[in-house]
């Protein structure tokens, strides 16, 4: 089986259709059906119906309120017509990487420009590697190996990210990259507690926006205004830098400043990627992946 | 040119075109039909569904409950149908390539067999 056919398509724009949630609406049901059912129609559960649905948590709720019923309902019948009473493993992974799937929007074939954030991030992490923390001949307060700074690990996450996606390994590029946003925010946290010699706090800004960027594989406007935000929040974190570069380079003064800009270009990342994924959500209430109410922009 | 299908989203055209069904029938049908070569699971079929649907050539045709179950049915859509003809005439061309290749070979090996 080809590993693409698990990749979920992108969200995309949408727009309400009055037309279609009045024909859906007015549709005459085949005979033989005991109830018409929506989204949020109630399906038998029972303990592998529960099972079920803890495996569907790995899916975005918006999908989940849309899908989840259909998708129980499914899973429950394989499960009945193969006679068991408990998910198989090979459903767990599955389900896992499905979820994962529809949750970061996987890139597909034909979409390699949504490798752009990746390819920046290990571009970055190979120039920081070699030209800003390479000092195999000084020690410094925090350097790991011949690195002045312990940020080399973030570097081979994203360099790792980066591979893996070449490799349309989808969800464990997301994973990595993700992980590697988590790897540089703590080192600069500790770097800024124990007056190491970095990673300053624009370099932590960087990686971590690139990273979010690159793991949550942003498309079109969203990834524009991803690098947009992240461009910003460097630049106001190099601005901060110099500001209180007279008060010490370790300052409690400077850590916060950056701590704060970290924040912010944190919570506005996630506004953004939240806002782009569901366009249609706030305007209507509903998901756009209800095929019922909403129909695509082609 | 249209990309040729995937064997998964082939085979669920072709289970629709002979009318409406629900996802767990589907995965019945795509078994029977590709004569057990292809092996969809849940998450898969969702997928394929999701993405034909998002191509215009699946369209999602009511849910209803059964035994307390929930069931969403689909139905090819025009669009559908026509890509579905297109990618039946593309096998149809290949096999006729290659049918036609396959003889000329047993003819060469005939030529030779008498020479």
């Amino acid at each position: 089986m080809n590993p693409e056919d698990v990749a979920l398509p992108p969200h995309r724009s949408v727009s309400i259709s009055l037309e279609s949630l009045e024909s859906a609406a007015a549709r005459p049901r085949r005979p033989g059906a005991v109830t018409s059912g929506g989204p949020a129609a109630s399906v038998e559960n029972g303990p592998l119906g529960a099972e079920y649905r803890k495996l569907l948590r790995w899916y975005p709720r918006e999908w989940r309120r849309v899908n989840e019923g259909a998708m129980l309902g499914i899973l429950l019948d394989v499960a009945d017509g193969e006679g068991r009473t408990a998910p198989t493993h090979e459903e767990v992974t599955r389900l896992m990487r499905a979820g994962l799937a529809q949750r970061f929007g996987l890139p597909r074939r034909g979409e390699r420009l949504t490798l752009l954030p990746l390819s920046a991030g290990a571009a970055l992490s190979v120039f920081y590697a070699m030209f800003i923390i390479w000092a195999p001949d000084t020690r410094y307060a925090g350097s790991l190996g011949p690195f002045s700074n312990p940020s080399i690990v973030t570097c081979a996450l994203l360099v790792s990210a980066f591979c893996a996606a070449l490799s349309l390994r989808g969800t464990a590029a997301s994973t990595l990259a993700l992980t590697a946003v988590g790897a540089e925010i703590a080192i600069g946290i500790l770097s800024a507690v124990n007056g190491w010699q970095g990673p300053g706090g624009s370099a932590v800004v960087l990686f971590a926006g690139i990273g979010i960027l690159a793991g949550s594989f942003r498309r079109g406007s969203s990834l524009v205004i991803g690098c947009l935000i992240v461009i910003a929040a460097t630049a106001t974190t190099v601005i901060v830098g110099w500001a209180t570069a007279g008060l010490g380079q370790f300052s409690m003064v400077s850590a916060s400043a950056s701590a704060l800009v970290i924040l912010l270009v944190l919570v506005a990342a996630g506004l953004s990627v939240r806002r782009m994924r569901r366009p249609a959500t706030r305007e209507a209430g509903v998901s756009s992946h209800d095929p019922l109410l909403l129909r695509s922009k082609r | 040119m249209t990309s040729s299908l995937r064997e998964p989203s082939f085979w669920v055209l072709t289970a629709l075109a002979a009318g409406r069904n629900h996802g767990y029938a589907l995965l019945e049908e795509t078994g029977v039909l590709s004569a057990g070569r292809v092996d969809l699971k849940v998450p898969t079929l969702y997928a394929a569904l999701d993405r034909l649907r998002e191509q215009g050539l699946v369209a999602l045709d009511g849910d209803e409950v059964r035994d307390g179950r929930l069931r969403r049915y689909f139905r090819l859509t025009d669009a559908g149908a026509a890509r579905l003809s297109e990618e039946i005439e593309r096998l149809e061309a290949n096999a006729r390539a290659a049918r036609a290749r396959l003889r000329l070979r047993s003819a060469a090996s005939a030529r030779e067999a008498l020479a």
